[in-house]
């Protein structure tokens, strides 16, 4: 199946300049001198402001208790280390260009594809988030409803997968995609990063997923989770030569955990960190071949043309250790 | 657990009867040998992604799979005490290489079906309590129950899983005089695992046999 981002599809975007990804679910990061660092807050709680703006079915008050529900929801994964803090509401729009960060309503019109988007503002030397701004188009039809809202998107879905970026996310590829007349629209998903957002109605994206965790928790481990959780790192390979922007998805047979990764070197060479120790099946597959600037910024380097492979060995990752040598080689289409 | 009991508590009351039947022979007992374990199914798992609700129920599967620890033939060795001519306990030792094989299926963008392996070190360290009929002569059956400790590494041994099992079985041994200090053992049993390698909630019994010369002194 291939899977297309289309004219019509809903995307709930990023807007972050020169961030390309790293390793894995994706990360943000940066270029610093001659290394990558990922994006990611030093300072703790993240504090946060909500724009003091309503719009029609949802009052500023109920946003800031789905974006506080949202954030909740992150700091609550117990192998990572977030907090966060409601600061008050502003009249400042989360596009303004200010030092706090803020979260809030914009009438985007333009931005016919775009549910929400977030931007930074980062320290350059070290790849600390210093502020981030998520804004939500009102040019949609919103709901906070507990059960959901016929033809209405959930805030708090969409603030949760904003705020996976805010908090340094990329996108996640663990998804399927159906193409018709409309465009693209998403039949399933194993992330809340993942870029397409459900139908209007849907509360499903409410809960972060085992991609979703496994990202955090690399960003944001425990000590405790950074010592127990292992990772897997190998090459995709395709006539001999590297693979660059394949999709590698994990599996864990026994918690049926999905976790994604990309290869992200010329070589083919990729790592999926954060994983729960036990044994898994890796499958890998191309990126779905529209929108691939959707995860990388260099999306012409992304190969996507490789038929869909699973790797004939079972692989055990080991409590704290890294199965390696895992070494794919897939076929052309 | 309550069935092994009363097997138990059962032959206990035989032993007592039969004590001055047994011949003169040493208190230990020491097996070594080959166990063969059969397969055993670990049951199927599906790599499930959350359903957009708009196109309809249930999880969208991107694929799926079926588990099984492959049949093996291992090494045993076995130390008893024989605390009265019919009873004794026994400690212990096995190890075999089964290869754990999954295979996947049913992909959604039509990767090929796969039966990806690894391949395993098994330990298991336990203890029996044994039940001789007839200790005077030299064809004797018994029956055993105890628990193992299992140790299961992968690749190399790069992941380790334990876990536990409850075991019954029996078997027969021929000696080969009327002294009892050398002969064969034969057994079967049936474990109950507890642990280790599984991937769904409950376990299947698994069946295994072995055959060993038996030394006592």
């Amino acid at each position: 199946m291939r899977r297309r981002w289309g004219a019509a599809a809903i995307v709930a975007a990023i807007v972050c300049a020169a961030a390309p990804p790293l390793q894995a679910y994706l990360k943000l990061g940066m270029q610093v001198g001659d290394r990558l660092v990922s994006l990611q807050w030093d300072r703790f709680p993240v504090r946060y402001f909500v724009t003091n703006r309503a719009v029609p079915g949802v009052t500023p008050q109920q946003v800031q208790q789905a974006v506080s529900a949202a954030f909740a929801t992150w700091d609550a994964v117990p192998s990572a280390t977030l907090s966060s803090q409601f600061a008050g509401f502003t009249a400042t729009g989360p596009l303004e260009n200010t030092a706090q960060t803020v979260l809030g309503f914009e009438d985007e019109p333009s931005l016919r594809q775009v549910l929400g988007a977030t931007s930074f503002t980062v320290d350059v030397t070290t790849g600390e988030i210093l502020e981030a701004d998520v804004f939500f188009n009102s040019t949609f039809q919103w709901s906070v409803a507990p059960a959901g809202e016929a033809g209405r998107y959930d805030l708090q879905s969409i603030a949760l997968h904003e705020i996976g970026h805010l908090h340094g996310l990329g996108h996640s590829a663990l998804g399927e995609t159906d193409l018709h007349a409309g465009g693209r629209s998403v039949i399933a998903s194993g992330a809340v990063m993942f870029p397409i957002a459900f139908s209007p109605g849907s509360i499903d994206e409410r809960t972060l997923r085992a991609d979703d965790i496994a990202g955090i928790s690399d960003l944001y481990g425990t000590s405790a989770f950074k010592q127990t959780a292992g990772s897997i790192a190998g090459t995709v390979r395709k006539n001999g030569a590297g693979v660059f922007g394949a999709h590698i998805v994990a599996f864990n047979l026994k918690t049926g955990n999905l976790v994604g990764g990309f290869s992200l070197a010329p070589d083919g060479s990729f790592v999926i960190a954060s994983l729960d120790p036990g044994t898994y099946v890796l499958r890998v597959e191309p990126l779905d071949d529209v929108d691939l600037d959707g995860f990388f910024d260099d999306a012409a380097r992304v190969d996507v043309s490789f038929r869909p492979v699973v790797y004939d060995e079972l692989i055990a990752v080991p409590r704290g250790g890294t199965a390696t040598h895992v070494d794919v080689t897939v076929v052309p289409k | 657990m309550r069935r092994i009991a009363a097997v138990a508590l059962a032959c206990w009351g035989l032993a007592a009867v039969a004590a001055a039947q047994a011949p003169a022979a040493g208190r230990l007992e020491l097996d070594a040998g080959v166990v063969w374990t059969a397969s055993n199914g670990l049951g199927a798992a599906s790599a499930d992604l959350t359903r957009n609700p708009s196109t309809g129920p249930g999880p969208f599967t991107l694929f799926e799979t079926r588990s099984e620890l492959g049949g093996a033939v291992g090494a045993h060795a076995t130390l008893g005490i024989w605390i009265t001519p019919r009873w004794s306990i026994e400690g212990d030792v096995q190890f075999s290489r089964p290869t754990l094989r999954t295979h996947v299926s049913g992909d959604a963008e039509g990767a090929p079906d796969v039966t990806a392996t690894v391949p395993l070190s098994q330990y298991l360290i336990g203890g029996s309590a044994v039940f001789q009929w007839s200790p005077g002569r030299r064809t004797v059956p018994y029956l055993a129950a105890g628990a193992s400790y299992v140790r299961q590494l992968e690749h190399d041994d790069q992941l380790l899983q334990t876990g536990r099992e409850l075991h019954v079985g029996g078997g027969v041994r021929v000696w080969f005089s009327s002294a009892h200090r050398i002969g064969l053992r034969a057994a079967a049993r049936v474990s109950f695992p507890h642990g280790g390698i599984s991937f769904q909630s409950g376990h299947h019994p698994v069946a295994s046999g072995g055959l060993s010369v038996a030394y006592r002194f």
